[in-house]
């Protein structure tokens, strides 16, 4: 590749009576196409190069080793530095030998390449769980404003209205959720349904805290009919590509009542905040946050 | 006439073309810079989107919030702004402006400010003063049908977008939202109200003068009284 290139302008400097003693640049043999110049040793019976740290410019084959004119002669050498010198002239071969370049060339190429498509790809993903997510938390909203669905609150009491309990709602949620396994989707929503007295107050359960994301306080209550009601949807999303995490990674810590689990999460939210029609299905028995 | 500079200068070109090493590379280099682009383009739009939607979310939780009402009285005026505030998140609130304005017709085929609240970039209208279009710019009179006691909710929002990488989205866009809500309660929302309840505001169309009040959460107010 770029040896040769670079050797070639060399060798019009360097080569001049040498052992190889090659004609200009634009007459080199056909067979000898690769060079490299600093070897150790010095063929014997030659006055170009008398010392060591003088370049010596090996010329090639494609694989097989240079003979003769075209490559140093090892017989003169004594039989310790035959060795190295073979060793020395096996790794050049290696070295210049283009066969499989492409695969070689793909192999360093395919991880930059992937990281980007996948990145695409995942930036992607997290962008339609963001819109089904909105929709799909504003199609409950929707059914607890209507009545249709009344959350009973931490206390699972039975209630004259419409009732969902939490995993239903999660998994109603799910259902809506596009791409994201069921069972993936379960462990990381979050649901948060409080009724406000003071819309003021919400921020005091917010979850997120710096890195970290605690559901262990959030509510599940929606009050009874014409109280104002709070619907948070949060989805952990679990960041897979690491070109992502800079800009994406949010919270490293994932706290539930079952225990903390530490990743690369990027909170994708939804809110939707409505009063709650006079449905008149029967009051919430439920227990308040 | 091919002179001898002229024949290296063909061998080494003919080299140059004819070389495929690192066609590998070569072909990434070209497809890279396209994906990078690709790339940092959906870092900077996939928010813009997402931020538009909750933007228009929110004006509509703003105006569906107060249309509910009667009477408001200062604190729901501000309890209003926070739950716009809230389903702006995961985008910052401090980025958003709000205006929510209660929009009247006199009777006449104009359509006036019965009371208008706003901050940062969305001032509050003045009181008893002609809106002539809506942000889109269909005439009011149109929307509202030249009929007297009548009124609407009219909730903008400019949400001020900076995108996290810049490369595509360069500098700062403001990305405004409209929801238009009928009241639901009664013919006017009436604001502000003191809470008692002979002591009711002024209905529009009896009003005489445009007075200001500063909220709590430092948005400024317009009423007609």
């Amino acid at each position: 590749m770029c040896i040769r290139s670079i050797r070639i302008l060399e060798l019009h400097f360097l080569l001049r009576g040498a052992q190889c003693a090659f004609k200009p640049y634009a007459r080199l043999p056909r067979a000898c196409q690769f060079w490299f110049s600093g070897a150790r040793y010095l063929p014997a019976k030659t006055n170009a190069f008398k010392k060591a740290e003088l370049p010596h410019i090996f010329c090639f084959d494609r694989i097989r080793r240079p003979k003769g004119i075209l490559g140093p002669s090892l017989s003169g050498l004594p039989q310790n530095k035959r060795r190295s010198a073979l060793a020395a002239s096996t790794l050049i071969r290696l070295l210049a030998d283009q066969a499989a370049a492409s695969a070689v060339e793909f192999a360093l190429i395919a991880i930059p390449f992937f990281a980007l498509l996948f990145g695409i790809l995942e930036l992607g993903l997290m962008f339609i769980l963001n819109v089904s997510l909105d929709s799909a938390i504003a199609n409950f909203a929707t059914q607890v404003r209507t009545g249709q669905i009344q959350a009973p609150g931490s206390a699972a009491t039975s209630s004259t209205g419409a009732l969902l309990d939490l995993s239903g709602a999660k998994t109603a949620i799910c259902n809506n959720i596009l791409l994201v396994p069921q069972s993936i989707c379960l462990s990381q929503l979050q649901l948060d349904v409080r009724p406000l007295s003071n819309f003021q107050n919400t921020n005091s359960a917010a979850p997120i805290s710096g890195t970290t994301f605690n559901s262990t306080n959030l509510c599940y209550y929606s009050g009874n009919e014409g109280s104002t009601v709070q619907i948070t949807g949060y989805y952990l999303y679990s960041i897979l590509n690491p070109l992502l995490l800079p800009a994406f990674s949010q919270i490293t810590t994932y706290t539930t009542s079952g225990g903390s689990a530490s990743g690369n999460f990027f909170p994708i939210v939804a809110t939707q905040v409505f009063r709650s029609e006079n449905y008149s299905t029967g009051s919430n028995t439920g227990a308040g946050c | 006439m091919l002179t001898r500079a002229n024949l290296i200068l063909r061998h080494l070109t003919g080299r140059l073309f004819n070389e495929t090493s690192a066609i590998a590379a070569l072909e990434f280099a070209l497809v890279a810079s396209a994906l990078t682009m690709l790339l940092l383009g959906l870092c900077d739009l996939v928010p813009a989107y997402l931020a538009y939607t909750h933007a228009g979310t929110a004006a509509s939780t703003a105006a569906d919030l107060a249309a509910e009402y009667s009477e408001m009285q200062y604190s729901d005026m501000v309890n209003v702004y926070s739950a716009a505030a809230d389903v702006m998140a995961p985008f910052s609130a401090a980025n958003q402006s709000i205006r929510i304005t209660d929009v009247y017709s006199d009777g006449q085929g104009n359509a006036k400010v019965y009371w208008s609240c706003g901050n940062g970039s969305l001032p509050a209208y003045t009181a008893r003063v002609a809106v002539t279009s809506t942000p889109t710019g269909t005439a009011l009179s149109a929307v509202l049908k030249n009929s007297a006691n009548t009124s609407y909710i009219l909730t903008e929002i400019n949400y001020i977008y900076t995108a996290p990488a810049a490369f595509v989205v360069k500098s700062p866009v403001t990305l405004s939202t409209t929801a238009y809500y009928l009241p639901r309660s009664s013919a006017y929302v009436g604001f502000p109200w003191d809470g008692v309840a002979t002591d009711m505001p002024t209905i529009p169309t009896s009003a005489t003068k445009s007075s200001p009040v500063t909220l709590s959460n430092g948005a400024t107010c317009n009423y007609a009284n």
